[in-house]
This record gives C-alpha cells, sequence and structure tokens, in this order.
C-alpha cells in the first residue's frame, strides 16, 4: 500500500512539475483576444503555429503545420514566414553589409532559422503602386467601404478594406485620431501593414521576441536585445507615427466589436 | 484504513493539493491578460531629451543673414534685401532662394495628394503661417533656380566632391571640415559632413560617446534632418516661426508652437533622432 501512495505521489509531482506550462501561458490569452477581435475567424491551432514562428527548425514546423491546417490559415502563416525569410535578402539588396549591433542579432537567428528554405520571392503583390481610384464618394460607397473593412479578417483583406475605406474618403479619422489628424495615402498605407503585424501577433500568439515577426522587424529596423514586437516598432517608427498606429489599432478592434 | 497507510495517504493527498493550487495561481497570474504586452498598450513617446544643452556660439555674418530671412513675416522684401546685400552669383543667396522656393512651394503649388490632408489641424496653422510669408512672391521666385557662369563655379567651389576632384583630397577634407563647423547653409552642411563620413574623417568616438556606433547607412539616413538642424541653429532661426520649423511642420503636422527639433523628435525614428541629435552637438 505504502508503494502505491508513493507511486500515486510522484505521478502527480512529475503532472505538476513537467507538464509543460507554457504552451498553455502563451496561448490562452491570445486565443481570447483572437476570440474577441473576430467572432467568426477560425481560432488558429496555436501549437502548431506557434513551433513555426518559434521553433529552431522552421522547415520540418512549417511541414507539419502545412498538412494539417486549412488552406487558408496555410496562407496566413506562410505570408509571415516569407516576410521574415526575405529581410536577409532585402538587407544584402540594401547593401548592409557591415557590423550592425541593433541588427545583427535577429538577422543572424532568421537566416539560422531560414536556412533550410527556400529563398522567398522578391515579389510583394501588396507593396505595388496602386493606381488611383475612381472618385465615386457618394454615401452609400462610404458605407458599404466601412461595411467591407469590418468584416475584413486576413491581412489581404485588412489592408485592402482599409486603403479602400480611405480612398473613399470613408474612414472616420476625426473618430480615429484624437489630435484631429488626417493621413496622407502614404502614411495611410505604411501604418496599416504595422496595425496588421500587432494583429497577426495577438492571434498568433507570437509578439514576444524570439517570434518570427519580431525578429523580422528587427532585422530590418533594428532593436536593443530583448525587445519584443511592440517595442521593436516603437523604435522603428517615429513617435507620431506609433501613436498613430496605436489609434488604428484600437479603432479597428472597436469597429470589428460593434458590428 | 491501517495503521500502516494512516500518516501516508492524507500527507499525499495534501501535498497534491497544495502542488494544485500552487500550479493553477502560477497559471492564472501569468495568462492574465492585463500582465500581456500588447500593442495598444504601449505609451507614448517620452518627451524629448535635452536637445539644447549644449552652449551655442555666437552667430556669425551668414548665419545673421540667414536668420533674418528664415524669420522674415514678408519673404518677398526679404529676399530683395538680401540681393541688395549680397553678390548676385554669391552661393549663400542661391541657397537661400532655394530655401524658400521649397518651403512655399508647399504652401503655394500644393500636390494634388495634399487635398487629402486639408482638414488636418495639425498641418493646417503651419501652412496658414507659410502661405501668409509667402503670398507676395512672384511665380519667378518658385521657379528652380539656373546657375550659369560664375555662380555655377563659385558654387561648385563649395562641394567637397568637386574640390577633391579638381583640386586634392586634404584641400577638399579642410574645406568639408570648415563647412561642417560653420556654414549656415543646409545643403552645403550636408554635402560636408557625408564627405567626411564617406571618407571616415568624422569623429565618429567623439559624437557618439558612450552608445553603440551606429551603421554608415543609419547616419546617412540622419544627415538631412541633422543637417536643417545645425543650419537652423546658426542662424538662430529653430524657433516656430523659424522657416524650416513652418515647412517641417506644414508636411508632417506639429502641435502648436513647436520648435524645429521637437518637430524632428516627432517626425523621427527614435534612434535617427538621436544621431542627428548628437551630429548637431559635436556641429556646435
Amino acid at each position: 500500500m505504502r508503494y502505491a501512495i508513493a507511486l500515486l505521489l510522484l505521478s502527480a509531482l512529475l503532472w505538476i512539475v513537467l507538464a509543460e506550462p507554457h504552451a498553455t501561458l502563451r496561448s490562452a490569452p491570445s486565443a481570447a483576444v483572437a476570440a474577441n477581435l473576430t467572432a467568426s475567424a477560425p481560432i488558429v491551432p496555436q501549437g502548431r503555429a506557434f513551433a513555426v514562428l518559434h521553433g529552431p527548425d522552421l522547415l520540418s514546423a512549417l511541414s507539419q503545420f502545412e498538412a494539417q491546417t486549412s488552406p487558408r490559415e496555410r496562407i496566413r502563416i506562410r505570408v509571415e514566414v516569407d516576410a521574415a525569410c526575405r529581410v536577409p535578402e532585402l538587407l544584402k539588396l540594401d547593401g548592409r553589409s557591415e557590423p550592425d549591433p541593433r541588427r545583427d542579432p535577429a538577422l543572424q537567428e532568421l537566416l539560422r532559422r531560414c536556412a533550410r528554405l527556400p529563398v522567398p520571392s522578391m515579389y510583394v503583390p501588396a507593396n505595388e503602386t496602386q493606381l488611383p481610384f475612381e472618385q465615386i464618394e457618394d454615401a452609400d460607397t462610404r458605407s458599404s467601404a466601412l461595411m467591407q473593412l469590418r468584416q475584413a479578417q486576413t491581412s489581404d483583406e485588412l489592408a485592402a478594406a482599409w486603403l479602400n475605406a480611405y480612398e473613399r474618403g470613408a474612414l472616420p479619422q476625426e473618430q480615429i485620431f484624437a489630435d484631429g489628424r488626417r493621413l496622407l495615402s502614404e502614411e495611410a498605407q505604411a501604418l496599416i501593414y504595422v496595425v496588421i503585424d500587432w494583429r497577426e501577433c495577438v492571434r498568433l500568439n507570437a509578439c514576444g521576441s524570439d517570434s518570427l515577426i519580431t525578429l523580422r522587424v528587427c532585422a530590418l529596423h533594428g532593436c536593443t536585445a530583448g525587445s519584443d514586437l511592440r517595442s521593436a516598432w516603437h523604435q522603428a517608427l517615429a513617435p507620431r507615427d506609433f501613436d498613430a498606429a496605436l489609434a488604428i489599432y484600437d479603432w479597428l478592434l472597436r469597429w470589428q466589436r460593434s458590428g | 484504513m491501517s495503521r500502516r497507510t494512516w500518516p501516508w495517504l492524507p500527507l499525499a493527498l495534501l501535498t497534491i493539493a497544495g502542488l494544485s493550487f500552487y500550479r493553477v495561481q502560477f497559471i492564472a497570474s501569468a495568462a492574465d491578460p492585463s500582465a500581456i504586452e500588447t500593442p495598444h498598450k504601449a505609451t507614448t513617446a517620452a518627451p524629448i531629451d535635452n536637445h539644447v544643452s549644449a552652449p551655442l556660439r555666437p552667430l556669425s555674418v551668414t548665419g545673421h543673414l540667414a536668420g533674418t530671412l528664415r524669420q522674415a513675416i514678408d519673404l518677398r522684401s526679404a529676399l530683395e534685401n538680401m540681393r541688395s546685400q549680397l553678390h548676385p552669383d554669391a552661393p549663400l543667396l542661391h541657397a537661400l532662394s532655394e530655401e524658400v522656393r521649397v518651403a512655399c512651394s508647399v504652401a503655394r503649388r500644393p500636390d494634388a495628394e495634399s487635398v487629402q490632408v486639408e482638414g488636418d489641424p495639425n498641418r493646417r496653422i503651419w501652412i496658414d503661417a507659410l502661405m501668409r510669408r509667402c503670398a507676395g512672391l512672384r511665380d519667378a521666385d518658385l521657379q528652380p533656380p539656373e546657375l550659369t557662369g560664375e555662380a555655377l563655379r563659385l558654387w561648385n567651389r563649395q562641394l567637397p566632391e568637386y574640390v577633391a576632384f579638381r583640386e586634392s583630397m586634404p584641400v577638399a577634407l579642410q574645406l568639408a571640415r570648415e563647412q561642417a563647423e560653420h556654414s549656415p547653409d543646409a545643403r552645403m552642411v550636408i554635402e560636408s559632413l557625408r564627405f567626411l563620413l564617406d571618407h571616415g574623417e568624422l569623429p565618429m568616438h567623439d559624437i557618439f560617446v558612450g552608445v553603440l556606433l551606429p551603421t554608415r547607412a543609419d547616419i546617412e539616413a540622419a544627415l538631412i534632418a541633422a543637417a536643417d538642424w545645425i543650419a537652423c541653429e546658426r542662424s538662430g532661426a529653430c524657433g516656430a516661426d523659424g522657416l524650416w520649423t513652418l515647412y517641417t511642420c506644414a508636411q508632417f503636422g506639429c502641435p502648436v508652437g513647436s520648435d524645429l527639433p521637437l518637430a524632428l523628435f516627432r517626425t523621427l525614428p527614435a534612434q535617427q533622432f538621436e544621431i542627428a541629435q548628437r551630429l548637431t552637438h559635436w556641429a556646435r
């Protein structure tokens, strides 16, 4: 009997101490926030996406993830992976070859994780120069642009809907920005990609210093050691742009929740 | 319950219950959403840090002249006054005319994009102030200048790259140092800083005391802001009424009463601002 109790005690101890609390810690809030963001959005299988965005063996994690998830989710994660693994090439093309303590740690980590993957295409449709929109600015067009923005979920959908609403003059900028500022189209375009980064990092539980998303920002713009994604963007952006990105992020959350 | 199991079973159960409680508490506190740093909880940027601490030198004659124009309420009269005081081929005259042209074009010849920010109060006040200053300028004043003959020769003689090619590297380096330390013309300051940077002659360890040396590309990215700041300081025109302040704030928007350093602080990433600030301190 005494041996049975000892065995019971030992099993309980093993369960308590070794049951990998980090997986639970990191996925719980992210899933909660993701659920708040969009009631209809599919919840990403956090364990597998987490392994892709944080694990040392990116290729294996990506293969496993792609074998087990929906095509839509596969594309969303692949976009993040490609964006990160494209950075070493971009820096090379930019002629940044000298030692750079603000970028090198993130760059070296990206090189290590991306080593077994093919170099992603440099073709990025989102960065194409947009032709001017035909200006049809009646109330219906504006209202429909805002509805489209309310329903947008993926990065591409959100960027397209945001820019469409901007071009149509549909964005309530006086509500979004406390200081009454108005955005130039270049600002509207640059800022929505920062906001998308933040939303994806929350959704994918990948805002920490070792996530691919943070490594991409740190390798491109430079950051201090241990920066998480928020801090990395804080360092990369001018204060006025950081404030604007925060305001857009908050407004988008409220706008999509109110639908 | 037998006497042999009596002390062990309750002890085991108590231990398991205690450890389970500890684990649940640990997970709950760590997973509290309020403890997770999300972007929308970020604090806004810290206020500008000590950007006017180093003492300024008295204005030079050319700095005083440049300052008169950069703070003039009526730019057309100020330009005419400048033309009466300087030789028609003087590089400073062309530099200041170009400054006026560039700054006033923002207000007088806005591009199609500017319609999008017409209602922006952070830009509007500065655009209106520029409009008032630029109101009297003729169309000819807003055309890019065409330098010829002696004016072009004198202009080129200020460019360290040109001097290095036509004369010698030591003369060019001397010229670059002289202009980086004294010129109130932003374009000459930037040409000179870039020349010194390219040839490894910027005293990096003096400029970047106590911090990691930035890369050349990062310094390069901060040169325009640094040159504007240095040139406006040398003409005593960095205040809210300075031409560079109006020009910068008309484009990006600034709170009322901003001076040029504050405008740069708000419109540059932190590292770029710090590089520009350190270059400006060094150039004082």
